[in-house]
C-alpha cells in the first residue's frame, strides 16, 4: 500500500531546509567599550562597545537578528531614554544590512525573531528582556538596576566573513536617583541568544561563550542630589535612619536603630539586647575623622518601640566639630553594653552610611 | 398691654444709646510706646523640631541665653543655636538688636561681620516678659526650630 504523501509537510520542510543552513554558528566578543567615567544627571552621553564577529569555519549564509542588551539604573528608564544604533563594513543586501537602528526588545515571542534561548541553547519560551535579566548578573550594582534590551531592525548577514570589527552606539540621557553604577553590555544574536558553550578552538576572543559576550564598566554620576545612592556601593538600609527627612549636620538629628531589621528580613544580633550604644565616625569636610565609639552615656540610646531604639543628638556638639569644617558623612554601628556584639550594614561587614540629605 | 411694656423697653435702651459714651480709666503708662525689655538670663525650657516636641529625647535644658542692653551670650557652645553653626563663623557671644524696638518680629545675633537673624515665635510684652520663642533654622532650611525660653 502506497503510502499517502502529506504534500503539506514536504512543503514544510522543503521551506525550512534553507534556514538551517542560514543558522551559522557565530562568536560574539566585546573588546572593548567607550564610556565617560563620569557624567552629569540630565547630560546626553554617547557609549560605544566595540564588537567583534566571526562565523567561524562556516561559509554559509547568516540570517539573524543582532541583540543588543545594556545595564543601567532603573531610574535612567533606557527603554525609554535610550538610542542604539550597529556599524560595521558588513552590507549584503538592503533586507540584512551590516548597519542600522536597534529597536527595544516589545517582548512579542510570537514573532520569531524576537524567541529567546537559554543556556542550553533551546528555546526558553521566554523573551529576551526576561532571559536577560534572568542569566546574567547586575556587576557590582547592589540592585535597582535592570537589563534593557535592543534588536537589530532587519536581520543581518555576516555571509562567510571571519573577524568583523563592528560598533554598537548608545546615545542616552543619564537619570537621576544615584551617584554611581557600573553599567553593563552583551551582545549575541538570536540563533543562539544564551547557549553557553566553549569558545571556537580557532578563535582568541576572550568571550564568556562562543555565541555572546558580556561587559561591564563603572561611571561616577554628578549632581544626582543628596539622597542618592551609589550603586557600586554598600545597599541601604533600614537597619538604621535618620530622621528629619531634610537634614544637614547642623541639624539635631535622630538615629534610629531597628534591631529587627537584619540581613534578609531576619533579626539582627541585637535582637532583645537590654542595651543599644552608637557607635560613630564621622567624615569631616578638611577630610579628618572623628569617631565616637566608647559606648559612653551620651551614646546610650532610647528603646522606643519594639526592638527600636533612638538617639537624638546635635552632630557639631557631640563631635566637636568647629567653624568650617563641616560634617560629610556619617558612619554607623550598634553594639551592645559591653561591646561583644556589633551590628553593622547587614550583609556587608562595614558601617551604615548617611550622607547630607536637604533638598 | 404687652406690647406697650415691650415698646417702653426698648425706647428707654436707644434713649440710653444716645446718652454720653461710657468711660473707663485708662492708665496714662498704657498710652506710651515702650522699647521690649527682654534683659535677664533665659533657660531653654523646650525644642520643637518641625512641630514636634524633643523634649524628653534631647537635653537641651542646660542651655541658657543671656541678654544685658545691647549685648548677649550663651553659657555653651556645645548646645545647637543658630550662631553656632559650622557653615559660618561660630559665637557665642555678641550684640543683638530687634527689628522694631516696640513691635519687634525678629531679633538679630551679631558678632563683628557675622549677622545672625532668628524670628520671634510670638509677640514679647513691652516689659515683665518671662517667656521668649525663638524660631529658625539651624542647617537644611526645610527642618525648622521653635525654642521656647522662659526666665
Amino acid at each position: 500500500m502506497m503510502k499517502k504523501i502529506n504534500f503539506k509537510k514536504l512543503m514544510g520542510g522543503l521551506i525550512a531546509l534553507p534556514l538551517v543552513f542560514l543558522f551559522v554558528t557565530s562568536c560574539f566578543d566585546i573588546t572593548g567599550v567607550t564610556q565617560p567615567s563620569s557624567a552629569e544627571v540630565g547630560e546626553t552621553i554617547t557609549i560605544t562597545v566595540d564588537v567583534n564577529f566571526d562565523v567561524e569555519d562556516q561559509t554559509n549564509q547568516n540570517y539573524k537578528f543582532l541583540v543588543f542588551g545594556m545595564l543601567a539604573p532603573k531610574s535612567w528608564d533606557l527603554a525609554s531614554n535610550a538610542t542604539v544604533r550597529f556599524d560595521s563594513p558588513i552590507e549584503v543586501s538592503t533586507d540584512r544590512p551590516g548597519s542600522g537602528n536597534m529597536i527595544l526588545d516589545d517582548e512579542d515571542i510570537t514573532f520569531w525573531g524576537n524567541k529567546s534561548k537559554g543556556l542550553d541553547g533551546e528555546e526558553s519560551g521566554n523573551s529576551y528582556t526576561v532571559d536577560i535579566n534572568n542569566i546574567l548578573d547586575i556587576g557590582e550594582n547592589y540592585g535597582e538596576s535592570e537589563w534593557v534590551v535592543f534588536r537589530s531592525e532587519k536581520p543581518v548577514d555576516a555571509g562567510s566573513s571571519k573577524n568583523i570589527d563592528g560598533t554598537i552606539t548608545v546615545t542616552l540621557t543619564v537619570g537621576s536617583g544615584h551617584s554611581g553604577a557600573q553599567l553593563g553590555y552583551w551582545v549575541g544574536s538570536h540563533q543562539n541568544g544564551f547557549k553557553q558553550e566553549d569558545l571556537w578552538s580557532e578563535s582568541t576572543q576572550d568571550a564568556v561563550s562562543r555565541h555572546w559576550d558580556v561587559m561591564y564598566e563603572s561611571i561616577v554620576i554628578t549632581g544626582a542630589g543628596a539622597d542618592a545612592t551609589d550603586l557600586t556601593g554598600p545597599a541601604p538600609t533600614s537597619t538604621a535612619t535618620i530622621s528629619p527627612e531634610g537634614y544637614l549636620f547642623d541639624d539635631i538629628i535622630t538615629v534610629k536603630f531597628d534591631a529587627k531589621e537584619g540581613f534578609g528580613g531576619t533579626n539582627t544580633a541585637l535582637f532583645n539586647s537590654n542595651a543599644v550604644h552608637m557607635n560613630a565616625t564621622v567624615m569631616m569636610g578638611d577630610d579628618t575623622t572623628v569617631t565616637k565609639a566608647d559606648r559612653d552615656a551620651a551614646s546610650s540610646m532610647t528603646l522606643v518601640g519594639d526592638n527600636i531604639w533612638e538617639l537624638t543628638f546635635w552632630p557639631p556638639g557631640y563631635f566637636g566639630a568647629t567653624a568650617g569644617n563641616l560634617i560629610t558623612e556619617i558612619h554607623l554601628s550598634f553594639s551592645n553594653a559591653d561591646g561583644s556584639i556589633t551590628v553593622r550594614n547587614p550583609g556587608y561587614d562595614s558601617d551604615i552610611v548617611f550622607g547630607a540629605n536637604c533638598q | 398691654m404687652r406690647n406697650i411694656l415691650l415698646i417702653s423697653i426698648f425706647s428707654l435702651a436707644f434713649f440710653t444709646a444716645c446718652d454720653d459714651a461710657v468711660s473707663f480709666d485708662v492708665r496714662e503708662d498704657a498710652l506710651v510706646n515702650y522699647k521690649t525689655d527682654i534683659n535677664g538670663e533665659w533657660s531653654l525650657f523646650s525644642i520643637e523640631r518641625n512641630g514636634t516636641d524633643l523634649s524628653g529625647v534631647f537635653n537641651a535644658s542646660a542651655m541658657t541665653l543671656t541678654i544685658a542692653d545691647g549685648a548677649f551670650s550663651l553659657n555653651s557652645s556645645a548646645l545647637p543655636f543658630p550662631t553656632l553653626k559650622t557653615t559660618s563663623t561660630q559665637f557665642d557671644t555678641g550684640s543683638w538688636s530687634f527689628d522694631d524696638d516696640y513691635k519687634p518680629t525678629s531679633i538679630q545675633f551679631t558678632n563683628g561681620s557675622e549677622i545672625v537673624p532668628v524670628n520671634l515665635s510670638f509677640p514679647l510684652y513691652g516689659s515683665n516678659n518671662n517667656s521668649l520663642g525663638l524660631e529658625f533654622s539651624l542647617g537644611c532650611g526645610a527642618t525648622t526650630y521653635t525654642y521656647h525660653f522662659k526666665k
